[in-house]
C-alpha cells in the first residue's frame, strides 16, 4: 500500500472535469426499471397472459442489468487494473475497490436475482399473483430500489467531486435519477393511491410518510436549485408518458374471465401532483437547508416542510381526485377511470370514493399525516445532509 | 395478518370478485373426464386442472373420427360467459398421434369454468362444453435445495449490505486518498450493526408476512372437502339419517344455491369401513340449505364413511365428506321411517370385504341380474381407460337396461384408504346438472338437444355401459356399478389393483 495521505493530497489538486460515460450509461439504463414496471402492470391489466420474455419484463431486466454490469465492470477494472490514485477514490469491500454507488447497484442486482427463483416458487405455491405487493415482489422491489439508489449515489459522488463549471449538469443528472426513484416509490404504492382512495385518511398518511423523504433529500443534496421540483417533474413526466403512450397501442385480454373488454393497453392512473409540494420544499431548503446545518435546525426545518406537504397535497388531491373520477376526466389527457384492468367489473364503485365503511379523512387523520410528514422530512433532510458529504 | 386480510378485502372491493365458496366434485381425483360429441365429432376430453389458481390447466382432446381436425379450446367462467372469454387457443396435434390434440388454458379465478371445445373438419363443426371447477388443491412445501439456494443468497445480501453500510458512513465520506479517523471507523461499524439489525428485522417481518399469506391460503383458498355431521334417529324401529353441513367455512362464504342433479338435490353414498363391503346410494331431501334428511335402509352395523355429491347453480359440483356409526338395527326388514319415506331410487348392496376376493370380479351376485366388468389387461395409474360394464340375467343374456336417474349407469370408485372418491357417468366425471347448466348457457339449442339425447337416449338394449376414467394413483380400489333393469336397481361391486406407472 502506498502512503495514502500523500497520494490523497495530490489527487485533490485536480477535480474531475467531465462526467464519465459509464455514469450516463447507468443513469439511462436504470430508467428501464420504472418504464418496464409500468409496462408490465399495463400488460397484466390488458393482456394478462405473460412469459419471461414479454417486452415489459425484458425492459425491467435491462434496467437492472445495464447499471449492474456497468458497475461490476467498474469494480473489476478498478480492482485489477486501477491506479493507486483511482483506488484511493473508491471504497474497499471484501478486497475489491469500487465507488459506493457501484456496490449498492451490485447489491440491488443480487436482490433482483434472488427474487427470481423465489417468485417462481411463489407462483407455483400460491398461484400467479394478481396483487403488486407480495413477499417475493418485495425482494424484487428492494433490488430495483437498490439499483436505482446505487446509480443515484454514483451520480451524487460525481456531482460532489466534479469541478464547479460542470456541477450544474451533474446536478441535473442527479435530479433525473432521483425522479426515477420517486416514480418507483409511486408505482409501489399504486394499490393505495388510486384516485378513488384519495379521500381517505390512510391515503394522506401513506403519501406523507414516504414522499417527503425523497423531496427533502433531493432538494438538500442537489448542487443546483429546484432539485426536488425537477425530480417531481421527471416523475410526473414518466407517468404521464405512460398514460398517454400506452393507450395508443391495441391490446386484447388473453385470459378469462374478462369483465371489462379493453381494446387498448390500459394506462396507469394520473400521477400525483407532487410538483406542488416539491417547489415549496425547494424554496425553503434553498433558503434554510443547504450546506452543513446543525441537527436542531434540521428538525426545525422539518416542521414547515411536513406541514406544507400535507397543506398542498390535501387540497390538491382532494379536488383533483374528485375531477379524475368524474365524467369530465374521461379523455385521452387525464384518462380518469381508464386504469381498470380487464378483470375488474364495471360498476358504480368506479365513480365513488372507497372509504370501506369509514368516513372521509378527518382532522385527526390530517394531523397524523402532518406529523408523519414532519418525521419523513426530517429523515429526508438527514439523509440529504449525509449525501452532500459523499465523496466516493 | 390483518394486512393480508385487508389487502384481500381491498382487492375484492376493487374487483368485486366476491369470495364464492369453492367447490370440487370428487375427492382426490381432480382430473376431469368427458365423453361426448362436438357436432359430428365424437370426442373424449381430459382436463388436468392446475393445483393452484391462477394456474395453467392441461387439456387433451381425442377426436374419434378421421381428421384432419381443427381443435380449439376456450375457458368460459360461469358468470362472465363467452363474452368474457379471450380468443380461443388452437390445440396442437400430439406428436405421433393422428387424432389427439393438446392445449393449455389459464384459470385466473377460483370457481366454475366451462372449457368450450370446438372441433372442425371436413365433416362439419361443432362444440361441446366441459365443466370444471378451478381451485387450489395443493400446498407446496419448499425443497431443501430451494431453501438452501435462497438462504445462501439471503446471507450474501445481508453480509454485503452490512459492508456497504460500513463503507457508507466511513470511507465514502472521505476525500479521495485520505484515511478514516478513529471516530469515522466507529461510525462505520455502528452503521454496519444498524444495517444488520434493520435487515434482520425486515427478514423477520417478511417471514411473518409469508406465514400470514400461507395461513390465509390454507384456511381460505386451499380446497378441502366440506365436513358434515351425520346423526341417526330412531322411532318405532324406523331409522332416519340427518346430514348437517356444519363446516364453518360453509357459513363464512357466500355460496350459490344448490340445483338438483339427476332430479336429486343430494346423492349420498355410504361405505362401511374398513372392508368397503357395504354400499348405499341414498337421496336425502333438503330441510333447509344445510340440513338433509333421509330414511336409513337396514344396513348392517358398523362405521361408515359418507360422501355427498351436490351441484351449485354456478355449475360447480362438490363432494362433502363425513362419517357415521350405525348401530344394530331393530327390524331390518322394514325401513320406512314414520315421517321420512325412502326415495324409490335409493339402493344398497353388500359384498365381501375388499382384498378377500379375486379382482376384478363381481362379489355377491345380485339376483336376478348380475353385473360383469370387462377385464382390463393391466391398470396403471394415470392411464386413460374405458371402464365397461354389462348387466346380464341369470342365463347370461344381456338384460334390457332402463335409465336409472337419467343415466344408463353410474359408477362409484373408492380407494382402499378412502383418499380417492369419484362418481362417474358415461359422460364422464361432471355431474349431469353441471353439464346441462353450462350447455344451456353457452351452446346453441341444437347442441343442448343433442347432449340431452346423448344422456337420456343411450341405446340401453345393448346392456353395456362405458365410463371414461384414469385412476389417479396406485393402490387397491373398490368400484361399484349401478344400473336399472326391468324396474330393479342392480348393483355390482368389484375391485381392482392399480399399478404405479413404470
Ligand atoms: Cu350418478
Amino acid at each position: 500500500m502506498p502512503p495514502l495521505e500523500t497520494a490523497g493530497s495530490r489527487i485533490r489538486d485536480t477535480a474531475p472535469t467531465a462526467i464519465p460515460w459509464f455514469i450516463y450509461l447507468a443513469a439511462i439504463g436504470v430508467t428501464g426499471i420504472p418504464v418496464g414496471v409500468l409496462w408490465d402492470i399495463s400488460w397484466h391489466s390488458t393482456i394478462g397472459r405473460d412469459t419471461f420474455w414479454t417486452p415489459a419484463h425484458l425492459c425491467i431486466h435491462a434496467g437492472g442489468l445495464i447499471p449492474g454490469l456497468t458497475c461490476i465492470a467498474l469494480i473489476l477494472r478498478l480492482t485489477f487494473w486501477g491506479t493507486d490514485r483511482e483506488k484511493a477514490g473508491a471504497v474497499r469491500i471484501w478486497g475489491f475497490h469500487g465507488p459506493l454507488g457501484a456496490w449498492v447497484v451490485v447489491w440491488g442486482n443480487l436482490a433482483m436475482l434472488t427474487s427470481a427463483p423465489f417468485d417462481d416458487w411463489w407462483h407455483d405455491a400460491y398461484g400467479l399473483d394478481v396483487e403488486i405487493i407480495s413477499p417475493p415482489h418485495s425482494v424484487l422491489a428492494l433490488g430495483m430500489f437498490g439499483v436505482a439508489l446505487g446509480v443515484l449515489l454514483l451520480v451524487l459522488a460525481c456531482q460532489n467531486n466534479i469541478e464547479e463549471s460542470k456541477q450544474a449538469r451533474a446536478s441535473l443528472l442527479f435530479n433525473d435519477v432521483a425522479g426515477v426513484l420517486i416514480t418507483m416509490l409511486a408505482i409501489m404504492m399504486t394499490e393505495e393511491t388510486f384516485p378513488n382512495q384519495q379521500h381517505s385518511g390512510l391515503f394522506y398518511g401513506i403519501i406523507a410518510s414516504t414522499f417527503p423523504v425523497y423531496l427533502a433529500l433531493i432538494s438538500r443534496a442537489s448542487k443546483g436549485n429546484w432539485g426536488a421540483t425537477r425530480s417531481a417533474a421527471i416523475y410526473m413526466g414518466i407517468m404521464a408518458g405512460a398514460l398517454w403512450i400506452l393507450p395508443l397501442f391495441r391490446g386484447q385480454p388473453m385470459l378469462a374471465p374478462i369483465y371489462s373488454p379493453v381494446t387498448h393497453m390500459v394506462p396507469p392512473a394520473f400521477p400525483l401532483l407532487l410538483i406542488l409540494p416539491a417547489a415549496l420544499f425547494d424554496l425553503l431548503i434553498q433558503r434554510f437547508g443547504k450546506g452543513r446545518i446543525p441537527w436542531w435546525r434540521v428538525l426545525l426545518l422539518a416542521i414547515p416542510l411536513g406541514a406544507l406537504f400535507v397543506g398542498t397535497m390535501l387540497p390538491a388531491q382532494w379536488h383533483f381526485s374528485k375531477f379524475l373520477i368524474s365524467d369530465s376526466a374521461q379523455n385521452r389527457f387525464f384518462a380518469g377511470r381508464a386504469f381498470y384492468p380487464y378483470f375488474s367489473r364495471p360498476g358504480p364503485y368506479q365513480k365513488e370514493f372507497w372509504l370501506r365503511n369509514r368516513s372521509a379523512a378527518q382532522p385527526k387523520d390530517i394531523a397524523l399525516a402532518a406529523g408523519l410528514g414532519i418525521a419523513a422530512s426530517a429523515v429526508g433532510l438527514g439523509i440529504g445532509g449525509w449525501m452532500t458529504r459523499v465523496r466516493r | 395478518m390483518n394486512k393480508v386480510r385487508d389487502r384481500v378485502a381491498l382487492w375484492s372491493t376493487i374487483l368485486l370478485l366476491g369470495l364464492a365458496w369453492p367447490a370440487l366434485a370428487h375427492v382426490g381425483s381432480p382430473n376431469v373426464f368427458f365423453e361426448g360429441e362436438a357436432g359430428p365429432h365424437p370426442i373424449r376430453v381430459v382436463i388436468r386442472p392446475p393445483p393452484v389458481v391462477p394456474g395453467l390447466a392441461q387439456i387433451s382432446v381425442r377426436v374419434k373420427n378421421t381428421g384432419p381436425h381443427q381443435v380449439q379450446v376456450l375457458p368460459v367462467k360461469w358468470d362472465a360467459g363467452r363474452k368474457g372469454a379471450p380468443p380461443p387457443d388452437s390445440a396442437t396435434l400430439v406428436r405421433g398421434e393422428t387424432n389427439l390434440y393438446s392445449a393449455e388454458l389459464w384459470f385466473m379465478t377460483t370457481g366454475a369454468y366451462g372449457v368450450l371445445v370446438r372441433v372442425e373438419s371436413s365433416a362439419g363443426k361443432g362444440e361441446a362444453i366441459v365443466p370444471i371447477t378451478a381451485l387450489a388443491t395443493r400446498r407446496l412445501v419448499m425443497t431443501p435445495l430451494m431453501t438452501g439456494v435462497l438462504s445462501g443468497l439471503g446471507l450474501l445480501l445481508v453480509a454485503l449490505l452490512a459492508s456497504i453500510a460500513r463503507a457508507a458512513l466511513s470511507e465514502s465520506l472521505l476525500e479521495p486518498g485520505s484515511l478514516p479517523t478513529r471516530r469515522r471507523l466507529r461510525g462505520g461499524r455502528l452503521a454496519a450493526l444498524a444495517a444488520m439489525i434493520f435487515i434482520t428485522g425486515a427478514l423477520y417481518g417478511g417471514y411473518r408476512w409469508w406465514g400470514a399469506v400461507d395461513r390465509h391460503f390454507v384456511s381460505n383458498r386451499l380446497y378441502r372437502s366440506p365436513q358434515t355431521t351425520l346423526t341417526l334417529s330412531e322411532r318405532d324401529g324406523h331409522r332416519a339419517l340427518r346430514l348437517a353441513i356444519d363446516d364453518p367455512r360453509w357459513e363464512r362464504h357466500q355460496r350459490s344455491p344448490l340445483i338438483p342433479d339427476h332430479g336429486k338435490l343430494m346423492h349420498l353414498f355410504l361405505v362401511r369401513q374398513p372392508g368397503l363391503d357395504v354400499f348405499a346410494h341414498l337421496h336425502p331431501s333438503g330441510r333447509d340449505d344445510r340440513l338433509f334428511d333421509t330414511a336409513l335402509p337396514p344396513l348392517p352395523e358398523g362405521e361408515y364413511l359418507t360422501f355427498a355429491d351436490i351441484t351449485h347453480e354456478t355449475g360447480a359440483s362438490q363432494t362433502l365428506t363425513g362419517r357415521v356409526r350405525i348401530g344394530p338395527g331393530a327390524s331390518p326388514a322394514s325401513w320406512h321411517h314414520s315421517e321420512i319415506s325412502p326415495d324409490p331410487t335409493d339402493a344398497w348392496h353388500a359384498s365381501h370385504p375388499v382384498g378377500t376376493g379375486a379382482a376384478p370380479s363381481p362379489s355377491v351376485p345380485s339376483q336376478p341380474y348380475q353385473v360383469r366388468w370387462e377385464a382390463l389387461s393391466s391398470v396403471v395409474a394415470g392411464v386413460d381407460l374405458s371402464l365397461s360394464f354389462q348387466v346380464v340375467d341369470a342365463n347370461g343374456q344381456p338384460a334390457p337396461l332402463e335409465l336409472y336417474m337419467g343415466m344408463p349407469g353410474h359408477a362409484v370408485i373408492l380407494h382402499e384408504d378412502s383418499s380417492v372418491f369419484t362418481h362417474l357417468h358415461p359422460q364422464g366425471t361432471a355431474s349431469m346438472a353441471s353439464l346441462m347448466t353450462f350447455a344451456k348457457r353457452e351452446l346453441d339449442i341444437n347442441a343442448v338437444r343433442r347432449l340431452d339425447d346423448l344422456i337420456c337416449g343411450v341405446d340401453t338394449q345393448e346392456s353395456r355401459v362405458h365410463f371414461p376414467y384414469a385412476f389417479p394413483k396406485p393402490g387397491r380400489y373398490r368400484v361399484w356399478f349401478q344400473a336399472k333393469a326391468r324396474g330393479q336397481i342392480v348393483t355390482g361391486a368389484f375391485e381392482v389393483t392399480v399399478a404405479a406407472p413404470s
